[in-house]
């Protein structure tokens, strides 16, 4: 008996599978919707490129990393739609699993299934772009060329992930604090808190800083490590968002008094 | 299933229907009887109920209980159902009867008369019933 | 079974609180009828016995173990069945596949009993069912899940005259010594002879809590046109067939409760009905 108290990965797999299992549609749309972005985009940028055997890296690079930040934190505001109304509550805290187990096939769900489709549907976007631009684009010389998806793994790759992880973590909070018009309250949200903390910084930089340059020449001295800080930044956020998010799962009633 | 009988607990209206058909022959001398969830099933009543039913008609000697098995008709118990029934009738049901005619002004002998007018008309129903 | 400790819960600390200090023990074996006006608190104390809400003050302990925690092992021997839910939209059999292993108690063989009870079909499509529909089709497969504790909220609400009797015989069929049910509902007659054990609440306190055999011990109910009975009754109704009233059974009569004449007797004078029950103790 003492085992069904214990932390599972079989039952964090089960519980994976029935998130799917009971909105097959929402997934099948989502990554079709993302298929269909993916490849029109390649095909626009493949247009645009001079030399059209393939896709200008450059912007290639770009149009993946704003896509799957931004496809991520709408994807992400889907989690724990079952909580949107007390019904679905009702179903989801009475269900026999641990609350962690929850949060994780969540997770597991959200996140990191989301990382793999992403990598695989840009995999086949890319393969309908060729499929597109060699069916109905007049080419110069030579045929099409997929893209080179391995160069794109560079340290611009661990930029896109530290801002999907940020960005991402915010709306997961929000997910779990707002499982009605999720998207919209984080995004507002966010707006809001950005501004002030924008606003803020710029007082206290005038307050404090203002007109002493010498102060800046401490920090010049010093070679800064970007990659340091910005990891730093991303993993506290992260931490602190997934913690009060499992925090607020935990506290959360099938009557909430705060929506 | 309506219960008919406003004023009379549940469970001995369970006891009277199964002690009617004990008497129609239904339930024959150590035939056993539905269990106590079966019944409880059957008339759509609180098992805890059938069970004080139950209870009830083992101590009027109605029926016996082998441990593990069930609950059996005792042998011979139409008899003591009709015997239970008339020391009912004679003990509770008359004398609130004698008082509704005494208060009506009926005499011994109207009622005597009366009696035997309807036991002729219907001595059919009557030698059914034997 | 289920002890509720010093138990009170409101949504907001300045208002009235919707349950008060109540204490409670819920026995296994029984089937508790849970009465009360509306908004009296019916919902929320099945909410809360199976942690759902998290109480101002006191705890719901089943078995030792407080289930607002909220752990598997209490989840799946708790199993309730609210007056509305909603089902996902997929076939019956897929729906039991995904949530039965949950369940350790759960039985197939049972589920498909208590649907051939209520007659429905062998395979929906769980979307595309009516309300009533959905309901028979919960309620079998939460009392296939075999759970000690069965919580219902309104159960033969929306249910069709078969569909009720079809519950009926369900619940009575399914009793035994460790099982635990409570059913909250305003159809008192849908339901009566099914409950050995009422508890009432109003305006946030228990007003009755016994067995119905402690009840007609003490009271007893009966129909009378005679005019110095309902004089000195306790409580008195008109009816079809006469006054139904009230009397403290002093002779040791055997009547059968009324339990809508209860009711109504309890939201009057709770207070005198709570300490005639409670006078030998």
């Amino acid at each position: 008996m003492n085992n069904i108290n214990k932390f599972s990965v079989k039952r964090v797999l089960s519980l994976c599978k029935m998130i799917i299992a009971e909105q097959p549609r929402v997934f099948m749309m989502m990554s079709l919707l993302l298929l269909g972005v993916l490849a029109l985009t390649f095909v626009f940028i493949n247009i645009n490129t001079y030399n059209y055997s393939s896709c200008d890296f450059e912007s290639a690079r770009i149009a993946i990393y704003i896509i799957f930040v931004s496809y991520g934190m709408i994807f992400t505001s889907l989690a724990y739609g079952k909580m949107r109304n007390k019904k679905g509550r009702t179903s989801f805290l009475m269900l026999p699993a641990m609350q962690i187990e929850k949060y994780i096939a969540n997770f597991i769900i959200y996140v990191i299934m989301y990382i793999v489709m992403f990598a695989v549907i840009a995999y086949i976007a890319d393969i309908v772009r060729m499929i597109a631009m060699s069916t109905f684009a007049f080419h110069g010389n030579g045929g099409i060329y997929p893209m080179q998806f391995s160069t794109l793994w560079c340290e611009d790759t661990a930029n896109m992930m530290a801002t999907y992880l940020f960005m991402q973590s915010f709306y997961w909070l929000g997910a779990i604090l707002w499982p009605r018009n999720s998207f919209i309250k984080t995004y507002s949200a966010i707006t809001i808190l950005g501004l002030f903390y924008v606003l803020v910084g710029i007082v206290l930089y005038k307050l404090i800083i203002g007109d002493h340059y010498y102060h800046l020449t401490m920090f010049d001295d010093e070679p800064i490590n970007h990659n340091l800080i910005i990891w730093s930044i991303v993993t506290i956020t992260f931490v602190i968002n997934y913690t009060i998010a499992y925090i607020r799962l935990k506290e959360t009633d099938v009557v909430q008094k705060l929506l | 299933m309506d219960f008919k009988d406003n004023t009379k607990p549940i469970y001995l209206q369970l006891a009277d229907r199964l002690c009617d058909s004990i008497v129609s022959g239904e339930y024959g001398d150590d035939c056993r009887l539905p269990s106590v969830r079966e019944f409880a099933a059957t008339v759509e009543v609180n098992a805890n109920t059938v069970m004080r039913t139950y209870d009830y008609l083992q101590q009027s000697g109605v029926i016996y209980n082998k441990r593990g098995i069930g609950y059996f008709v005792v042998e011979g118990a139409s008899k003591i159902i009709r015997s239970n029934r008339l020391d009912s009738f004679m003990n509770e049901e008359l004398p609130e009867l004698f008082e509704r005619m005494k208060l009506l002004g009926i005499s011994p002998e109207e009622l005597s008369d009366r009696y035997a007018q309807y036991c002729t008309r219907h001595k059919k129903t009557n030698d059914n019933n034997k | 079974m289920i002890t509720i400790e010093h138990l009170t819960f409101g949504y907001s600390k300045r208002q009235k609180p919707i349950i008060d200090n109540m204490e409670l023990t819920l026995e296994p074996g029984r089937v508790y009828g849970l009465l009360g006006p509306n908004g009296a608190g019916k919902s929320t104390l099945l909410y809360l016995i199976a942690g759902l809400l998290t109480p101002l003050s006191g705890k719901v302990m089943f078995d030792g173990i407080d289930t607002r925690r909220r752990m598997p092992s209490t989840l799946n021997d708790i199993f309730i069945v609210p007056e509305e839910f909603d089902l996902p939209p997929i076939k019956l059999s897929s729906y039991v596949k995904i949530n039965s292993p949950y369940y350790p108690g759960f039985s197939l063989d049972d589920m498909k009993r208590h649907l051939a009870t209520f007659g429905m079909d062998d395979d929906p499509n769980l979307g595309k069912l009516s309300m009533g529909q959905k309901k028979k089709v919960f309620m079998a497969f939460a009392l296939a899940c075999n759970t000690k504790i069965l919580l219902m909220d309104e159960p033969t609400n929306g249910l069709d005259i078969p569909g009720k009797s079809a519950f009926r015989r369900f619940i009575a069929s399914n009793m035994n010594d460790d099982r635990l049910v409570v059913i909250s509902t305003h159809q008192v007659r849908d339901i009566d002879n099914l409950l050995d054990s009422i508890v009432m609440l109003n305006g946030s306190k228990l007003i009755c809590s016994a067995t119905v055999n402690e009840i007609t011990d003490h009271l007893a109910f009966m129909t009378t046109s005679s005019p110095e009975m309902i004089e000195r009754a306790l409580y008195a109704q008109p009816g079809l067939e006469g006054t139904q009233i009230i009397i403290d059974n002093d002779s040791s009569l055997d009547t059968k409760l009324e339990l809508e004449l209860l009711f109504q007797y309890a939201l009057e004078k709770g207070d005198e009905l709570n300490k005639k029950l409670h006078k030998n103790e």
